[in-house]
Formats: C-alpha cells, sequence, structure tokens
C-alpha cells in the first residue's frame, strides 16, 4: 500500500470511533475469545451439574485433587496475574522513554508466561496421577476416557495453556522488535496489543481457576 | 511456473507475517488431523487398500504440513535477523498472476472468494444431484453410507463453503469497502489471511473423500453420538470437523475486518445513517461471525476431544450428555442462517431501489430491522430442540422468540414492497432475481414460523418440511440474491456485461425448477415423510420424482449462468462506470475500480438512495441497457 494514498484517504475520513485500528480489532477479536471460552466454561458446568448422580462423578473426581493441587494452582494464579502486572510495568517503561527497563519487564513477563506453563504440565501429570491412586484410572491423557472431570479438565486448561503458549510466541516477536529498537515513548503499539491479549489470557484462568478449583 | 512459485516463496518467507502466522497455524491442524488418520490406517479399517492409500495420504500431507512449518520457522529467522534472499522478485504480482498471489488487495481477495466459492457451488450442487438420483424412485441406487456422505456435504459446502464465502467473503469484501468510499481494509493483511484460511479448510473438506472410511456422513449439523460412531469408521469425520475449525477462522478473522473498517474507515460525510443497506447488513453479519462463529468452534473442540482421545462429553452412561453439543452448535448455527440472510436481504435492498427508480421506502426502519435481527438472532438457538427433549418448560420463551423474528422480517417485505410501489420497475435479470428473493422468502418465513409453534414442530420435525423451509429461505433467499447480486456487480467487478437474454433464461429455469424441486417437499414433509433416509415409502414416489426433475432442471438452469460469464469474458459488453444509474459509492469509480478504488478521496453530501439529487454526478449513461426513462 502507498503510504501517500492511505495518508490521504485517511485525512478524509469520518472520525470513526476514535480508537486505533488496531486496539479496536484486538478487543473486537477478544470479544471473540470471550465467546470461545464462555461456551467452553459454560459446558463444563452443565457437566458438573447433571443431576443424575449414577453417573455423575464430576464432583467425586475432583475432590481428591483439587485438596492436593490447590497450593500449586493458587501460586500459578499468583504467576499469571503478576506477569499481568509485568506487561503493565513495561508500557509504563516504555512511555517514559526507559528501554532498558521495558526490555528488563518483557523479559519477567515471558519468564511468568513459561513458569505458568511449566506449572501446568505438572498439575496435568499430578491429576493423571491422583486419578491412577485414587480410581485406578489409566495414567496419562488416557484417564480423561474414563473421568469426566479429568476430559473437562484437560479439554478446558489445554486451550487455555494454548493461548498462553500463542501468548509467549508472540511475546517473542515484540522482544525481538524491543532488542531492535523498534518502540519508542510513542511508538509501542505492539507491546500495549500484546498486554491486552495477556490480560484476556489471565482473566480467563481467574474463571477457570475458580470453576475448577474452588466451587 | 518458475516465477509463480517464486512469487508465493517470497510471500512466505520475506513480506507477510501474518500469512506465515496462519499459515503455521493450518500446518500443525493439517499435521495433527493427518497424523490421526495415519493412526486409523493402521487400525481396524474395512481393506486393506484403503489402509494403503489413507496411510500414502496421510504420510504426503504430515508431509506437506511439515514442509510448511520449516518455511515459516526459515521465514521467522529470516525476518528476525533481518536478512533479505536476493533472488526472490519484490512487489506485488499483476495481471492473472495476482488471484493466485497473497494480495492484499480487497478487491483481489474479493475475486478470489468469488471463484472459490462458486466452485464450491457447483461440487455442492453436484452432491445434490447425486442426492435427488438417489430418491427419484423407491429402492437403493448408492449405498446408505454414500447417500449420508452426499447429504453431509451437500449441506456442509453450500453453507460453509458457497453461502457464507460468497457473500461475506466476495461480495462483502468487493463490494463493501467501496460503499463507504475507503481505499481498502482496515487489516489488508488479515484480509489476504482469511481468504488463504479457506482454501486448506476447503481442501481439507475435500481431501476427506479420500481417506479409509470415506467422508463426513452425520449432517451437518453432526449430532453425537452419530457423530462419534462415524467417526469410528474412519478419519473422515474428523477432517470435517478440522476442516470447519479453520473454515471459522477465516470467519471470525473476516468479520472483524468488516466492523473495524466500518466503523473507522469511512469516507468523509459517510455517517452511519448514509451508510447503504448492504453495508449495514455486512456490519451486524459481522458481529455474529464474530461472536457466533467462537461458539461453533468451541464445539468442534469438545467434538474432536470425543472422536480422538474419546473423552465422554457426549456419552450418557459416562455423564455426558448429547445435548450438549446441539445447544453449543445451534447457538452459533442460527445466528449462521442469519450470516447467511442478512448481506442478501443486504443486496436485494440496493437492486430494488435502482430498478425501481425510487429512494429506498423507510431506510431506518431497515436499518432497525436489521440489527433487532442481529440481536434476536442469539435468543432463538433452543428452536431446532424442541424435540430433542428440552426442558418443556424452555420450550415457549424460545417459541415466543422465534415468533418475534418475523416483526423485523415483516418490516423488511413491507419496505422492499414499499419502495416498489409506483416506482418506474425494470425487470431485468438482476431485478427478477431480488422479487423471486422477496416472494420465496415469504414462504420459507411462514413455513419458518409455522414450525416455531411447539405443537407443529413435534408433528414436522425432522420431515422434508424442514429440507423444504431451509431451502425457501436459503435457496429461494440466500441463492436468489447472490444471483441478483452477481447481475448488479458483475459489470463493477469484471468491467463486463453479463448477457440480458441468458440471464432472463437463467431466472426462468431456475424459478421454474426451483419450486419444482421444493413445493412438493412441504407435502411430502407433511404426510411424514422423514428427511435423511435413502429410501421411501412407496406413496411418496410421484412426488419425489417430480422433485427430482425440479432440481435437475435447476442444477441446469445454473449451466446457464456459468455460459453466461463465460460469454461475458470472452465476447460480452465493456461496462460503463455506472450501468446502472445507482447512486452509492461504488459505482463513482470506474469499472473495475483502479488499485486505490478511487482516484480522489470522496465527500458524501447526500443519502445512498436519493433519486431526485441530481448536481455532481454525471447524468445516467446513454448505453444503460433497459433502465427506467
Amino acid at each position: 500500500m502507498d503510504i501517500t494514498v492511505a495518508r490521504k484517504f485517511r485525512a478524509n475520513q469520518e472520525p470513526g470511533t476514535g480508537i486505533s485500528n488496531d486496539k479496536l480489532g484486538m478487543w473486537i477479536f477478544l470479544a471473540s475469545e470471550v465467546i470461545f471460552f464462555a461456551a467452553l466454561i459454560s459446558v463444563v458446568v452443565a457437566l458438573s451439574l447433571n443431576p443424575n448422580e449414577e453417573v455423575n462423578l464430576f464432583r467425586e473426581h475432583r475432590e481428591p485433587y483439587a485438596r492436593k493441587a490447590i497450593i500449586l494452582a493458587t501460586t500459578n494464579t499468583f504467576v499469571l496475574i503478576l506477569s499481568s502486572v509485568f506487561v503493565v510495568s513495561a508500557i509504563d517503561a516504555i512511555q517514559k522513554g526507559n528501554q532498558r527497563m521495558m526490555k528488563v519487564w518483557l523479559w519477567l513477563t515471558l519468564i511468568g508466561g513459561a513458569a505458568f506453563l511449566y506449572n501446568q504440565g505438572q498439575e496435568w501429570a499430578e491429576l493423571s496421577h491422583i486419578l491412577h491412586e485414587e480410581f485406578g484410572f489409566a495414567e496419562g491423557f488416557a484417564g480423561g476416557t474414563e473421568s469426566l472431570f479429568a476430559a473437562a479438565f484437560y479439554t478446558a486448561t489445554g486451550f487455555h495453556g494454548l493461548h498462553v503458549a500463542i501468548g509467549v510466541a508472540l511475546l517473542l516477536y515484540v522482544l525481538v522488535r524491543a532488542h531492535r529498537g523498534d518502540f519508542t515513548a510513542r511508538r509501542y503499539n505492539a507491546i500495549e496489543m500484546f498486554g491486552l491479549y495477556w490480560h484476556f489470557v489471565d482473566l480467563v484462568w481467574i474463571i477457570l481457576f475458580t470453576i475448577l478449583y474452588l466451587i | 511456473m518458475a516465477k509463480t512459485v517464486r512469487t508465493f516463496l517470497s510471500q512466505f518467507l520475506g513480506r507477510i507475517p501474518t500469512m506465515r502466522l496462519g499459515v503455521g497455524v493450518v500446518a500443525a491442524l493439517v499435521l495433527m488431523s493427518l497424523t490421526i488418520s495415519i493412526t486409523y490406517a493402521q487400525g481396524e479399517v474395512p481393506t486393506q487398500e484403503q489402509n494403503m492409500a489413507g496411510a500414502v495420504l496421510g504420510i504426503f500431507l504430515a508431509l506437506v504440513g511439515l514442509g510448511m512449518l520449516t518455511v515459516v520457522l526459515i521465514g521467522f529467522v529470516l525476518w528476525a535477523t533481518q536478512t533479505k534472499i536476493p533472488f526472490l522478485p519484490q512487489g506485488e504480482p499483476q495481471g492473472i498472476a495476482r488471484y493466485f498471489s497473497f494480495s492484499t488487495d480487497h478487491k483481489v481477495i474479493g475475486i478470489q472468494y468469488f471463484w472459490t466459492s462458486f466452485a464450491f457451488f457447483i461440487l455442492g450442487g453436484i452432491m445434490a444431484l447425486l442426492v435427488r438420483w438417489e430418491l427419484a424412485l423407491p429402492g437403493l441406487f448408492f449405498t446408505t453410507t454414500q447417500y449420508n456422505q452426499f447429504f453431509t456435504m451437500h449441506g456442509t459446502i453450500m453453507i460453509f463453503f458457497f453461502i457464507i464465502p460468497m457473500l461475506t467473503g466476495a461480495f462483502g469484501n468487493y463490494i463493501m469497502p467501496l460503499q463507504i468510499g475507503t481505499f481498502d481494509m482496515a487489516f489488508p493483511k488479515l484480509n489476504t489471511l482469511s481468504f488463504w484460511l479457506l482454501v486448506p479448510g476447503g481442501l481439507l473438506m475435500l481431501a476427506s473423500y479420500f481417506v479409509p472410511g470415506g467422508t463426513a456422513q452425520a449432517g451437518w449439523t453432526a449430532y453425537p453420538p452419530l457423530s462419534i460412531l462415524a467417526s469410528k469408521q474412519g478419519p473422515g469425520q474428523l477432517l470435517w470437523g478440522i476442516s470447519l475449525f479453520i473454515a471459522g477462522w477465516s470467519s471470525i478473522v473476516g468479520g472483524m475486518n468488516f466492523l473495524v473498517t466500518i466503523m473507522n474507515m469511512r469516507t468523509k460525510g459517510m455517517s452511519y445513517f448514509r451508510m447503504p443497506l448492504f453495508t449495514w447488513n455486512i456490519a451486524v453479519t459481522a458481529v455474529l461471525q464474530v461472536l457466533g462463529t467462537a461458539s461453533f468452534a468451541a464445539g468442534l473442540v469438545l467434538q474432536v476431544m470425543a472422536m480422538t482421545f474419546d473423552f465422554p462429553f457426549f456419552d450418557p452412561v459416562r455423564g455426558g450428555s448429547p445435548l450438549l453439543w446441539q445447544h453449543v452448535f445451534w447457538f452459533y448455527s442460527h445466528p449462521a442462517v442469519y450470516i447467511m440472510i442478512l448481506p442478501a436481504f443486504g443486496i436485494i435492498s440496493e437492486t430494488i431501489p435502482v430498478f425501481s427508480r425510487k429512494p429506498l421506502f423507510g431506510y431506518r426502519a431497515l436499518v432497525f430491522a436489521t440489527c433487532g435481527i442481529g440481536v434476536l438472532s442469539f435468543v432463538v438457538w433452543a428452536h431446532h430442540m424442541f424435540t430433542s427433549a428440552l426442558l418443556p418448560q424452555l420450550r415457549l420463551p424460545f417459541m415466543l422468540t422465534t415468533m418475534l423474528i418475523a416483526i423485523p422480517s415483516g418490516v423488511k417485505i413491507f419496505n422492499w414492497l414499499g419502495t416498489m410501489a409506483f416506482g418506474k420497475l425494470t425487470l431485468n435479470t438482476s431485478m427478477l432475481f431480488s422479487l423471486a428473493l422477496v416472494s420465496m422468502f415469504v414462504i420459507g418465513g411462514i413455513s419458518g414460523v409455522m414450525m416455531g409453534s411447539i405443537p407443529v414442530d413435534i408433528h414436522l420435525h425432522d420431515t422434508y418440511f424442514v429440507v423444504a423451509h431451509i431451502h425457501y429461505v436459503l435457496f429461494g433467499g440466500s441463492a436468489f440474491a447472490i444471483f441478483a447480486g452477481i447481475y448488479y456487480w458483475f459489470p463493477k467487478m469484471f468491467g463486463k456485461m453479463l448477457d440480458e437474454r441468458m440471464g432472463i433464461w437463467h431466472f426462468w429455469l431456475s424459478f421454474i425448477g426451483f419450486n419444482l424441486a421444493f413445493l412438493p417437499m412441504h407435502a411430502v414433509g407433511a404426510l411424514g415423510m422423514p428427511r435423511r433416509y435413502a429410501d421411501y415409502a412407496p406413496e411418496f414416489t410421484e412426488l419425489n420424482f417430480v422433485i427430482t426433475v425440479g432440481a435437475f432442471l435447476l442444477g441446469f438452469a445454473q449451466l446457464i449462468l456459468v455460459a453466461n460469464m463465460a460469454y461475458a469474458f470472452a465476447k460480452g459488453k465493456q461496462a460503463v462506470d455506472n450501468p446502472w444509474g445507482a447512486r452509492t459509492l461504488e459505482w463513482m469509480t470506474s469499472s473495475p475500480p483502479p488499485h486505490h478504488n478511487f482516484e480522489e478521496p470522496l465527500t458524501v453530501e447526500h443519502d445512498p438512495y436519493d433519486y431526485e439529487w441530481n448536481p455532481p454526478y454525471k447524468p445516467l449513461p446513454e448505453t444503460a441497457p433497459a433502465v427506467g426513462d
């Protein structure tokens, strides 16, 4: 696209929403993601509420796991919230023109995301282990075929984990650009976009955590 | 050839990071699905030859996926290290080669969508004719499995790969930015991605025909346990799910792009209430696409999990529920029928005022009716489930919301009639198809209201009456509007006029074939013939034979459209800028428009259908074929 042509057309536009295209697009995309997770989460809730007590072992299977893994999961929640705070700090730093601190905060965010993924893996192993010990189900992913809770847990946290992993990949992209010196106190769009996504992922986890571990 | 390959490579490797992202996603999904098909091929499947075929195809496509991933990784490294490859060509390809490239021009993408979905229309049509061939006479011609596959693929292809991409992808992409006077979409690269996600999605859908056990056979609705059982016969059902997941991404990305473009990029003076109705309908459709499709994606995730890992989501014995899928699916698929009909309403809201030479009657009422349909479409989904052991107390509210939708739909019908009243009508092909939509959609709409009432639905559910209804709204509605749109915008898109004589033949044969095929379905349905069965009781023979004759007539009529387009490219009359004397902005530029749509940015000072308002426009061209005056 020829920049001068684009500029000429942009100068002759209706005011629009006043929000930049990127940000508006990101919000709309996140609205779509909200529905995706809303559907997954309502499926999990609906399954846990099956009134037929003979087949509804959702809570029975969850109970021993939630009791044991709650500490790790809480820590993990804290790690993810913290990494969300780091992104905000990174934006704050670049707004003040502080390149060095921005990079530090972004690296810390990356560590937070990676740590979350590692811990999530631990939790999966833990769940499969406990189901095996308590109920004699097959080890590993196959436990999901016998336990509805495990199936719902793997699917919901798996897709959330996938979003975290995608976030980490996006962060790598942002980091390459940060080290290249692409961002200035006025131009830091990519960090902001990534931040929006990262907060969303964080928010979804808080709801998932509540549903899978607490209530 | 070598040049095309090099252009492709250069675009993969160097120029469009978004494409790499998309290719990476698709590669991962292709890899996943085909690894699974290899696993199937080694397991228990019908015959040895099929095992071999499946394994070979699986390995081949897995290698393709691996190759794509490698290209993505190389591309990332090249980008991160800022390396340039000298021998690869730079810049946009020109001429025909544009349509085989990752062009970011919304007009090129619109045309890519146009031909892709048109090809799928032909394919889906052939499937429909095969279904009708089987049902022409009682007894079995194909095997029942083949029959199930035909109607499953017919429904899936027509809905997800013809109507939705044709209306939103082709017309939405090409016409909407022109109508709001902008130079391109808000995210041109995401637009490219949106199209190039549809292609692997469609190819995967077709590839499912060649895996052991054949393609999906659980209907386009894929209710469990049918779909889960089908997936035990081979990976076709699974490929169906993954293919739609990819196509769903294409839809979400496209919808998001439309919304941002419409909200942020209108030219000066184009306030919301000066936008042409087609753009309004695309905007509401985009909301439905963005919000609804995500729910479908979640449902597909559950299906894929249940198929591959045998997760018990839909198995009542292990605590799951088959109804889960129906809720999640219809939460998308009811809005999806409005994704398929709203842009169609938009198209005829353009053609009717133009060919009546009158301003659109009740512009604001039409806009609010469109928004009303958009909102209501999210709260009616359970009317598809009146007989599915839905909580009885829930039926009544869903019946009421369903009937409420008739109000905004009726507003639209009456506004179109009001537009035509005392107008100077031009009955050319585009207008005839628009009129066909108005009349046929009334029939489809009324049969919809009938089935929305619980006692009637309990009798008619899963009979041919439902098939008649869906075809009256989707063929009589969406497809007729697509034809109206093709005859109306073909001069703008390709710079050639379609032949009116052939067009009239196309219209009348389609219209007669359509009614011959689908009107008797109401009768056989009300008499109790169930849908989706390969055979039927002998008392339905006569009507079914008539239906089949009508279907083949309808199929034949579409060949005229193909011939007409071929003729237009070979010998068609050159189109002038504004052959219909329309007032919307897409006609204020050359046919086809230049690279940036308009030579200079426009400022709008009038309403879109203001036929009394004259000055800065050129008078109606002399060559305008059969337009009024």
